[in-house]
């Protein structure tokens, strides 16, 4: 066997190794996991509508709302959020949300400009804020 | 039934909601998924590169695959059982998720690799060549598709997560 064909075979399985990572990393991976890749968080939007479903599920739970605009045409909006272990922590329970609750939702629209978002925080009509963001700093002590 | 319906029934057992909807046993999940993945995949990788002679060539290929097998094995068992639980929790995802489609795809191509190495003459024979520098194409192939069917399974098994 001709000397660059040991070396080539040799080097092949590294070669091959690293073409596919920089081939995964170059990958355009809009995700669950990639904020920035799928939503835009310059472009907040404030939605005022009524749940029609609440999605507990893991890797990320989701909640659905209709939004009516003045013209009384309904927008059917898919909000994200987070794993239920993480809102768990930060004081959701599966009930958090049903079927016929009024809420205001801040959230980073969807960069493709479907209706759909990550939900930054939900106040609903009780008053109660939702996030699941972790708990705000307390205020400095002087 | 079709594989959908089949899918969707899977999805709507009691099993399936409470994996979806728990607070631990989804993140251990994955998390042991992806410990039996690195086991089983790194043991087979190196019997790959040890039967095309590109590793410890001090010992013997049958040495090296003697040794390997244990750990290939738990490995593999553990990658299945998890992984089988995670696609009981997601089926319709999985179901309809090309890359998901592409993972058993080269998941069986792996496995038709071994089963049908290990019944070749090749294999068989294989203290006539363990020792070799430049061991039997078929073994160099048999390697190659094992590399590279494991690296496809592993890739496309990541981005299924993902919603293009």
């Amino acid at each position: 066997m001709p000397y660059w064909r040991c070396v080539a075979l040799k080097f092949m399985p590294s070669i091959v190794m690293a073409g596919a990572g920089l081939l995964l990393m170059s990958l355009p991976m809009a995700a669950h996991h990639s904020f920035a890749a799928e939503y835009d968080s310059t472009k907040k939007i404030e939605l005022k509508g009524v749940v029609t479903k609440f999605e507990w599920t893991n890797p990320h739970a989701h909640f659905y709302i209709d939004v009516t605009d003045p013209a009384g045409k309904v927008e059917h909006w898919n909000l994200e959020l987070a794993s239920p272990n993480m809102m768990q922590r930060n004081g959701w329970t599966r009930h958090s949300l049903k079927e016929g609750d009024a809420v205001v939702v801040v959230a980073s629209r969807a960069k493709d400009g479907t209706w759909t978002g990550s939900a930054d925080t939900i106040q609903k009509s009780d008053g109660t804020k939702l996030t699941f963001m972790a708990a705000p700093p307390p205020p400095d002590v002087k | 039934m079709s594989l959908l319906e089949i899918a969707q029934w899977v999805q709507e057992t009691s099993f399936s909601i409470s994996i979806r909807e728990s607070i631990l046993a989804f993140p251990l999940l994955e998390g042991g998924h992806l410990l039996g993945i690195s086991v089983s995949a790194g043991t087979i990788a190196i019997s790959d590169l040890r039967m095309m002679g590109l590793i410890f060539k001090k010992e013997s290929a049958s040495d090296v695959f003697h040794q390997l097998i244990p750990w290939i094995t738990v490995g593999f068992l553990m990658m299945m059982v998890t992984g089988t639980l995670l696609l009981w929790s997601e089926p319709v995802k999985c179901y309809n998720s090309i890359w998901f489609r592409l993972k058993v795809l080269f998941l069986f191509l792996a496995g038709l690799n071994v089963l049908i190495f290990h019944s070749s003459k090749i294999y068989r024979n294989m203290h006539e060549w363990e020792w070799s520098e430049n061991p039997p194409r078929a073994a160099k192939l048999a390697g190659w598709i094992s590399l590279i069917s494991w690296g496809i399974v592993i890739i496309a098994g990541r981005t299924t997560a993902y919603n293009f």
